[in-house]
C-alpha cells in the first residue's frame, strides 16, 4: 500500500540514513516546519499549504505525489546490499590515520590509542576468550552490529584500557547496553562497578572517586563510549544522535566502584543486592540524566533530607525514571545511627513516603507522552488511574527497586548525591575473564 | 605506515525492497492518516485532512491515532489500513 510519510525537517538527514538501511532509500518523504508539537492548528495549516522547507516544493503537492506518482526503476530495486567492515586500517601513517578516526567521527575527541594489531594483542591477555569469538550485539544508533572479542580489545585499546580492564569491557559489551543512545532527550548512562574486581585493577572508590583521577575509572567508562561509537553505530549528532542539548555525563557515564569495604553492617554491596555472590565481580547500568547534592536541603537529619530530594524527582510511573543515592561512607554511618540497618530499609522508606497525587502526577511531560498512551491502551495500573480522583495518592515510585543506593566517597566530608538513575541491569564480569 | 585494527562493528547486508505500487488518483479512494502520537502533534493530522479534504473533495480522508505511544507498533490499526484503505499519510513528531 503506498504511504506518503510526514517528518519534521530537522530529522532530514536521519530519515535519509534510515531509509537506506530499511532498503527503501527512495522512500517519498515530505518534511514540514520544526517543530509541530505544541503548534497551533492555524499554523500548521500555513505549513501544509506552504513549501517543504527541504526540497522547496509545495507540501500538498509532494504528498499527493508520493501516493499516486509511478514508481521509477530505482524505486522498484531489490537485491542485497553487503556491508563487510575490513578487518584492518592503513596501512598509512600514524598522523593519518589519527585524522581518519577523527574524521569518521570514531572518537570522542580526545586524543586516542591507535589500536595496532601489536597493541590489540597485548589488550586480548586479559581475557581467555579467543578474538574472534562472537561477543553479542549492541545498538546504540539506529542498527545492531555484531562484533568480536578483538573488536572490544580494538576500543579498549583506543581507550587507554590495561588488558586488566577487559573482562570489565567485554561484559559491558556483552551486556547489549549501549552507553550513549539516540534520544533528542539528552539521557545518558550510570556505570557501576562492584566486586573483587575493582580492586585488581586498582579502581578509585575513595576520595575523588568520580572525578578523572584513576585510569580505571576513567579508561572504562570512555571505552563504553567508543563501543557505542564503533559497535553499535551511535554517537554522530544529527545522523545517530539527537541529544538536543547532550550531556556532561557522556564522557565516562558517572563511572565508579562501590566502596564495599566502607559498608556499614548490614549494607550489602549492590551486586550481592542484585543477586551475585560477593566474591563474584559484576558492572550495573543505569538510565537516567544527572546527579544532584545535598545543599539544597537543610534538614539535620539525613534521612529526611533525602526524602526531600526523592520527593522532587519524575514519578517513575513515567517512562524510564528511578532514583538513586550514592553516599559518602560518613553519610552511610549516620543514616545506620538514624535507624537504617540496611539499603533496603532506606530504599522502602523512601517508597513508601514519597507520594504524589495523581493530578501532579498526569501533568508530567513523560507521563503525557508514554504513560498517557499506556492508561489509554488498558495498561494497569495507569487505566485505573485515569478513573481516580485527582487527589488521590499514588507511591512517586512504582518499588523500592527503583531506589538504588551506593557508597562511594573518602570520608573527607558527609556529602552526597542523589539522581534519577533507573537500573537497567547488572552483568557478571568473571566470565569475561 | 601502520595498519590497526578495524574498531567498527558488522552491520547486516540491507535487502533492498521495492515500494508499493501507487494509486493512479486520489478520487475515489480512502485515505488513511494517521497520527503516531508524538505529544501534541494531533493538530496537524487535522489540518492535513482539512485541506486535502477541500483540495480532494472526492477522497475519503480519515484520521486515526495510533494506539500506545509514539515508539509502539500497532499492528491492527496496519490491518484495519490495509483492509479498507487505499493509501495512507503517517505523520511523525515533533
Amino acid at each position: 500500500m503506498p504511504i506518503a510519510p510526514i517528518v519534521t525537517e530537522v530529522f532530514a538527514p536521519l530519515v535519509e540514513m534510515h531509509a537506506k538501511l530499511v532498503g527503501k532509500p527512495h522512500l517519498r518523504m515530505t518534511y514540514v516546519p520544526h517543530p509541530i508539537s505544541r503548534v497551533p492548528a492555524a499554523t500548521c495549516r500555513k505549513y501544509i499549504e506552504g513549501n517543504d522547507p527541504v526540497t522547496g516544493r509545495p507540501i500538498i503537492d509532494e504528498i499527493a505525489e508520493a501516493l499516486t506518482q509511478p514508481l521509477s526503476g530505482e524505486e522498484k530495486r531489490t537485491g542485497i546490499e553487503e556491508r563487510l567492515v575490513p578487518r584492518l586500517m592503513g596501512p598509512d601513517t600514524e598522523e593519518n590515520l589519527h585524522r581518519l578516526f577523527f574524521e569518521n567521527k570514531m572518537t570522542d575527541f580526545l586524543p586516542i590509542v591507535l589500536p595496532t594489531e601489536e597493541k590489540v594483542a597485548e589488550m586480548l591477555k586479559g581475557t581467555s576468550h579467543p578474538p574472534d569469538e562472537v561477543v553479542g550485539e549492541l545498538r546504540s544508533g539506529y542498527e545492531a552490529g555484531s562484533f568480536t572479542v578483538e573488536k572490544v580489545a580494538a576500543n579498549a585499546v583506543m581507550a587507554g584500557a590495561k588488558p586488566g580492564y577487559m573482562p570489565v569491557i567485554l561484559a559491558m559489551a556483552a551486556s547489549g547496553v549501549a552507553a550513549i543512545a539516540t534520544s533528542t532527550q539528552s539521557f545518558a548512562r550510570m556505570i557501576v562497578i562492584n566486586g573483587p574486581i575493582r580492586n585488581e585493577i586498582g579502581m578509585n572508590s575513595g576520595i575523588g572517586a568520580m572525578s578523572p583521577f584513576n585510569q580505571a575509572n576513567s579508561v572504562i567508562g570512555r571505552a563504553a563510549t567508543f563501543m557505542s561509537i564503533n559497535l553499535g553505530a551511535g554517537g554522530v549528532p544529527g545522523l545517530t544522535y539527537w541529544g538536543s542539548q547532550g550531556n556532561t555525563c557522556d564522557y565516562n557515564h558517572v563511572t565508579f566502584a562501590e566502596r564495599e569495604e566502607d559498608l556499614p553492617p548490614g549494607w550489602k554491596p549492590y551486586h550481592v543486592q542484585k543477586g551475585f555472590k560477593p566474591e563474584e565481580s559484576a558492572v550495573s547500568f543505569f538510565h537516567g540524566y544527572s546527579l544532584w547534592h545535598w545543599k539544597n536541603t537543610y534538614e539535620k537529619e539525613k534521612h529526611k533530607a533525602i526524602l526531600r530530594m526523592a520527593s522532587w524527582n519524575l514519578p517513575s510511573g513515567a517512562y524510564q525514571s528511578g532514583f538513586s543515592l550514592l553516599l559518602d561512607p560518613i553519610v552511610a554511618d549516620d543514616l545506620v545511627r538514624e535507624g537504617f540497618s540496611s539499603k533496603e530499609s532506606l530504599s522502602e522508606f523512601i517508597h513508601k513516603n514519597t507520594k504524589v497525587t495523581l493530578e501532579e502526577f498526569w501533568q508530567y511531560h513523560l507521563v503525557e507522552g508514554w504513560t498517557l498512551p499506556a492508561a489509554q491502551k488498558g495498561i494497569e495500573p495507569y487505566a485505573s488511574w485515569m478513573k481516580q480522583p485527582g487527589d488521590t495518592l499514588i507511591n512517586r515510585y512504582r518499588s523500592p527497586d527503583e531506589i538504588s543506593l551506593f557508597v562511594v566517597g573518602g570520608r573527607t566530608n558527609d556529602f552526597w548525591q542523589v539522581g534519577d538513575w533507573r537500573p537497567m541491569g547488572s552483568f557478571l564480569i568473571d566470565e569475561w575473564r | 605506515m601502520i595498519s590497526v585494527v578495524n574498531p567498527r562493528g558488522q552491520f547486516p547486508a540491507v535487502q533492498q525492497a521495492p515500494m508499493a505500487t501507487r494509486l493512479d488518483s486520489l478520487n475515489k479512494k480512502t485515505i488513511y492518516i494517521v497520527d503516531v502520537r508524538w505529544p501534541y502533534t494531533h493538530q496537524l493530522a487535522e489540518e492535513i485532512r482539512n485541506v486535502f479534504s477541500e483540495r480532494y473533495p472526492d477522497t475519503k480522508f480519515v484520521i486515526r491515532e495510533k494506539t500506545g505511544s509514539y515508539m509502539e507498533d500497532d499492528p491492527k490499526l496496519w490491518a484495519e489500513i490495509q483492509e479498507q484503505g487505499n493509501g495512507a499519510i503517517l505523520t511523525v513528531g515533533h
